[in-house]
């Protein structure tokens, strides 16, 4: 984490290094400080009985990863996987866990004073929870995800209650 | 080394006494006159108090102390040896166990009432004499010293230029430098910890300025039993020697004031007869040196050979164990990649490597290994204490204490199979007179046995004791609402024998305080299965229950069978499975609407993988009409599980599914890398179907 100070004035305004990503629509972004890397699509081996949004395991240099597809934890539309697509590594919580989103466009910095609480039109779509705010860049709005909230076991076994109750 | 350092040995080789001490008196227990065990525990006991007494720990060393003195009455036959002595014995040997384990809290454990049950015993068997004999001995010791101390000694040490100037300073400023020289007992088990006491002690009065060997050798015991330090102090050299003595183990301090000009006491601050140094001594003394040096010698290459072993941590021995699977992995993959290229060359180093691979492999993991002796060896005291409470007779025979296993499975099993014993002895024998009235013996029979089968070892829990019944297992089940009537109706006698095993079932009629919690069998179950094993029982009533483990040899690299199912592959290990077997999709009948097929006169349930596991629809299926029937043992049962493809038999290394995300997911024991680097799954038999 950089440290800007600002002459003059004399406050400190927290410079935010993000990952910004594409999901369906929507820009997102996350704490460059939790991202481990950033990786093409490879074969996910599937886990039967696995929850919905566990997308499978995959094999990065002889760790078995647990994959997900962030569209789902969202409840957003999925789409299928191209040639743009890929898996961001974080780790969250103690455990490393992939997210399939549908392309990385860059990293990018940020001011804290330059992040606002989420508009409703956005809450609407997705949980307010999973939430940490929203970035105001020159002419783009980068929705900033919280990754503990959406990785944790509580959600977890929410998501996978929800799902349970839906088949 | 750090002092918890020492703690660590110091508690590992006490549990080893300790186990000694056990073992022996077990074997007093029965026959009160084999007086060499009394023997074996006398040396285990004394160790263990010079031990304890080196690192500081009183209480320890004062109760073996008192055990030594019961101990060596009885071998005086001064003492009579009875059931009261062996039980207090053993209560001394319970409570020394829990002194090591709380090693930093060892004076909450009160120790007075013991060792005043060891005192009047040893008073009231008439060994007064004893302790006095013991007393005269030191005094004897004592003695000893003091002439030594009158012959006095010459050191021969050559200062450093440093050395010298810290030496000069010393005397400018009115201190005397002393030189010292101390010997350890022959038998002092942590050396090094004890020369730091003794180098503490000095510095308390005064500053050292060179050891003789270096501080790093006596850190590392690089030293036979004696040393020599050179100190600067203000204090009296009797004050410091007396505190020095006060150490235990010291056999021998002596002291002598350094001067450099003129080798003379340049500080007359000692009035003893001590005043010594003249040259006169110094040949006797290094004659005397000599031939100690030269003995020292021969001990030494001695001692060398019988450093054969290396402690290393666990840890490190599991990363061996991954990087060696990683090798493995890697290997394969070179393997596949190779096979399109027909170079001879490359086949003829492919196949060394594949043979190093193994090789090392096999060293890994025989380096995991540790005999079964490890928990087994405590499983003769437990047996005794907990018949002697249920007022039982039980002979317990242990076998295959040798088969040595891996040892993250050994530390897994070892409460399965404390339980398994208890269960034996609570439920399994009867009281004597019970036995008497059915016409068996007296004493019951639990028999612990290990052995190697092929690639997995066996552990049998063996009594001859009451032995279960299928229709009151039923019954119970039915009253603990597990089950209903009808379904329990409907199982064989082998199936209600696994009822035992179903959570919640304990078929106790009166809960002990050992067991008949309901939390029995199906943990032991459970826990058998998490490392890869299986169990069986078999039971007749009247005579006896015996129940089989059976475990795989190692759990990190595991032999499997790949099979394919639709487009996905995945791992069957290879102790679940029994056989393949190919059948028509026509030998497939519907049996109370569960699919089986008959083989062999035998009825199998047969599961088809790609329902359990949603695989897609596979159409081979529609253009051939021969299966592939991969027949799995589960509980004792078997099951057949209709596979599209072999893909052959492989090792595989076992990675963890633990990411909390699949914390409910079930049926998989984990995943494996393959050949091409994608992940396959590892089928979990018990949990999948």
């Amino acid at each position: 984490m950089e440290y800007e100070q600002e002459k003059g004035a004399g406050t400190v305004d927290k410079n935010l290094q993000l990952v910004a990503f594409n999901l369906g629509d929507e820009e997102f972004g996350v704490d460059i400080m939790q991202v481990q890397e950033i990786i093409r699509t490879q074969e996910v081996t599937r886990i039967p009985q696995a929850p919905d949004f566990v997308k499978g395991v995959i094999n990065i240099r002889g760790k078995i990863i647990v994959v997900v597809s962030l569209d789902k934890c969202l409840g957003l539309d999925s789409r299928e996987t191209d040639e743009h697509s890929r898996i961001i590594v974080v780790e969250v919580g103690g455990s490393v866990v992939g997210m399939v989103v549908d392309s990385v466009s860059e990293i990018l910095s940020i001011q804290e004073s330059n992040i606002e609480p989420a508009p409703d039109i956005i809450a609407s779509k997705i949980n307010a929870d999973y939430l940490k705010g929203v970035g105001k860049l020159e002419n783009r709005l980068l929705i900033l995800l919280d990754l503990e909230k959406i990785l944790t076991e509580e959600q977890v076994n929410q998501i996978s209650q929800l799902s349970e109750q839906q088949e | 080394m750090e002092m918890s350092e020492y703690k660590q040995v110091f508690q590992a080789e006490s549990d080893e006494h300790l186990q000694q001490l056990n073992d022996s008196l077990l074997k007093l227990e029965q026959y009160h006159e084999d007086l060499e065990q009394i023997n074996i525990m006398f040396r285990s006991a004394h160790t263990l108090k010079g031990m304890a007494s080196t690192m500081g720990f009183s209480s320890i060393a004062e109760l073996t102390h008192e055990m030594e003195n019961l101990m060596d009455g009885i071998r005086n036959k001064q003492i009579k040896l009875d059931d009261s002595i062996i039980d207090i014995l053993f209560e001394c040997l319970d409570t020394i166990e829990s002194l090591v384990e709380t090693i930093d809290s060892e004076d909450d454990v009160d120790i007075s009432h013991l060792k005043n049950n060891l005192n009047s015993i040893i008073e009231n068997g008439g060994s007064g004499q004893e302790t006095q004999n013991e007393s005269e001995q030191v005094e004897k010791e004592t003695e000893d010293e003091e002439t030594t101390i009158k012959t006095g000694f010459e050191l021969n040490i050559d200062f450093s230029d440093e050395e010298i100037q810290q030496i000069q300073d010393a005397n400018q400023n009115g201190l005397s430098v002393i030189g010292a020289k101390i010997t350890l007992d022959d038998s002092c088990m942590l050396k090094s910890a004890r020369s730091s006491l003794v180098l503490k002690k000095i510095s308390e009065y005064g500053t050292i300025i060179k050891t003789i060997p270096s501080m790093d050798d006596l850190d590392e015991e690089n030293f036979e039993t004696e040393f020599n330090v050179v100190f600067s102090t203000e204090n009296n050299q009797d004050t410091i020697k007396e505190e020095v003595q006060k150490i235990s183990e010291i056999q021998n301090v002596t002291l002598s004031v350094i001067s450099l000009e003129n080798k003379e006491p340049s500080e007359p601050s000692c009035e003893t007869d001590n005043k010594n140094e003249p040259k006169t001594e110094t040949q006797s003394s290094n004659t005397q040196e000599q031939t100690q040096s030269g003995q020292d010698t021969s001990k030494r290459s001695s001692e060398m050979k019988n450093v054969q072993s290396v402690r290393i941590d666990i840890d490190r021995l599991d990363n061996m164990m991954n990087l060696v699977g990683e090798l493995i992995i890697n290997k394969i993959r070179i393997n596949q990649l190779t096979s399109d290229y027909d170079i001879k060359d490359l086949d003829d180093t492919l196949a060394d490597l594949d043979r190093l691979t193994n090789d090392i492999q096999t060293e890994v993991m025989e380096s995991r290994m540790v005999p079964m002796d490890h928990i087994f060896s405590r499983f003769p005291r437990m047996v005794r204490d907990l018949s002697k409470s249920e007022g039982k007779k039980i002979d317990l025979n242990i076998e295959g204490k040798d088969i040595e296993l891996d040892r993250t499975i050994l530390d897994e099993i070892g409460d399965p199979l404390v339980h398994l014993l208890r269960n034996s002895v609570d439920h399994g024998i009867e009281e004597p007179e019970k036995r008497r009235e059915t016409g068996k013996s007296e004493t019951g029979h639990i028999r612990l046995s290990a052995s190697r089968q092929r690639n997995s070892i066996l552990i049998e829990v063996e009594d001859d004791g009451k032995g279960m019944n299928p229709d009151k297992l039923r019954e119970t089940a039915v009253k603990k609402g597990l089950m209903s009537q009808s379904e329990v109706d409907r199982m064989s006698n082998e199936e209600a024998m696994n009822l035992i095993f179903t959570p919640g079932f304990s078929g106790a009629e009166k809960v002990t305080d050992v067991s008949g919690r309901g939390v029995g069998m199906d943990a032991v179950k459970a826990k058998i299965e998490e490392l890869g094993g299986s169990v069986k029982t078999e039971s007749v009533e009247v005579e006896g229950t015996k129940i089989q483990l059976q475990l795989p040899l190692t759990i990190a690299i595991i032999q499997s069978i790949l099979a394919k199912v639709s487009d996905e592959t995945y791992v069957i290990p290879l102790t679940n499975v029994v056989r393949n077997v190919s059948i028509k999709e026509s030998d497939i009948k519907t049996i109370k609407g569960e699919e089986a097929i008959l083989l062999r006169g035998e009825v199998l349930p047969i599961v088809r993988l790609h329902d359990v596991l949603n695989t897609s629809k596979n159409n081979q299926q529609q253009d051939n009409d021969e299966l592939i029937v991969v027949i799995v043992e589960r509980m004792g049962k078997k099951v057949g599980l209709i596979v599209d493809d072999l893909i052959g038999k492989q090792e595989v290394m076992i990675k963890t599914l633990d990411n909390k995300l699949l914390k409910n997911t079930k049926g998989f024991a984990g995943a494996t890398i393959l050949g091409n680097g994608n992940v396959a799954l590892i089928l979990d038999i018990s949990t999948l179907i």
